[in-house]
């Protein structure tokens, strides 16, 4: 396993996650939260599951924080077409919905693990971590 | 000429049951003119056939004398039956008097014609006829749309048990759900999750803490 670089010069390496969610300030309290967790990472951001899957191709994210309620196109959604291309498969997801009915939906679509709000602070850090160190292991 | 196209390219149906081939050709000449789709029967039991079958005109003209079953007998018979939309009886009679056509609609005619007829005047009835019989059917098909959609909302009425602590609700099969759950199964609605402003204070400064300790 690398190292993680912490900033500087080598930011560009760092792990790129990106956050799709349409309440503002429910994205506002995830990129604080991922802002300020013990590993670093680029955070891009998101407000729908149609620009979701533009800023996917452009940023190319390792890493997806997606909330499964969504306009235009859902979370369920662009799961599954994540899934269905090669290009995009191996990007790591971590769904989060306030339906906890949606749950089994979300994580049969593709999704890598799901969480439910009120996000659990220790959870969603732990996910993190879970999924952070193995992201962009071809850029490290 | 009159409109007798009712929806689209299909012809409306007419039935003439008249026993005197003149008189019958006559009325399915004028119809069919007209741009009706004309079923000509020579009695009343070949009327009755005709409209408790499939696919039954929606208006009839039947003449009131004919040998075996008259067309007093035909309208008594139709009436006698429920149907979802009725067909215009027309009843075709040489009795104008009042006695005879207080029979006629007691029997269950809709309008009556006296021979001898003028053929505008048969036009002029039959399309009041068409008239009235598509106006029963959009009623019909409101009738059913919107009792379909009462359904829909009385799923949403009475009683919802709330759990006053974490505000689940219980639904009809016994199991607590989330209320956004709930509606968004019986209901149009949606539900995307937002943080209202005390919240996020409280959530930013609850985050604050935990990455401080």
């Amino acid at each position: 396993m690398p190292a993680f670089p912490t900033g500087g010069p080598e930011a560009e390496q760092l792990p790129r996650v990106l956050v799709v969610e349409d309440d503002p300030d429910v994205l506002r309290i995830l990129t604080s939260l991922l802002a300020s967790h013990p590993r670093a990472s680029t955070v891009e951001t998101a407000v729908d599951g149609y620009e979701a899957l533009i800023k996917v191709g452009t940023f190319r994210p390792s890493l997806l924080i997606l909330d499964v309620v969504m306009p235009k196109l859902d979370g369920v959604e662009v799961c599954r077409r994540l899934r269905a291309n090669p290009g995009t498969r191996h990007i790591k997801i971590v769904a989060i919905t306030g339906r906890t009915d949606l749950v089994k939906e979300v994580l049969a679509a593709g999704a890598d693990a799901c969480l439910t709000k009120p996000f659990n602070f220790d959870r969603m850090d732990k996910e993190l971590e879970r999924f952070l160190p193995a992201a962009d292991p071809g850029d490290l | 000429m009159d409109e007798p196209k009712t929806d689209g390219e299909v012809s409306v149906k007419i039935l003439v049951a008249d026993d005197d081939p003149v008189v019958r050709r006559l009325l399915s000449g004028t119809l069919t003119r007209a741009g009706y789709d004309v079923v000509a029967v020579p009695g009343g039991a070949e009327a009755w056939q005709a409209l408790s079958g499939r696919d039954p005109p929606i208006v009839a003209i039947v003449d009131w004398m004919m040998p075996e079953m008259t067309g007093i007998e035909v309208c008594r018979k139709v009436r006698e039956t429920a149907s979802a939309t009725p067909c215009y009886l027309i009843v075709l009679t040489s009795r104008g008097q009042t006695d005879d056509l207080v029979t006629a609609f007691q029997a269950g005619a809709d309008d009556y014609i006296t021979k001898p007829f003028a053929t505008a005047e048969l036009r002029a009835r039959v399309s009041v006829g068409v008239r009235i019989v598509t106006l029963q059917q959009q009623l019909a098909d409101r009738v059913r749309a919107l009792e379909q959609a009462l359904m829909h909302v009385q799923q949403l009425q009475g009683l919802i048990p709330i759990c006053a602590w974490c505000r689940q609700v219980r639904n009809d099969g016994n199991f607590w759900e989330q209320v956004e759950s709930y509606l968004a199964k019986r209901s149009g609605l949606q539900f995307t999750h937002a943080i209202c402003p005390s919240c996020r204070v409280k959530v930013s400064q609850e985050l604050a803490d935990y990455r401080r300790a």
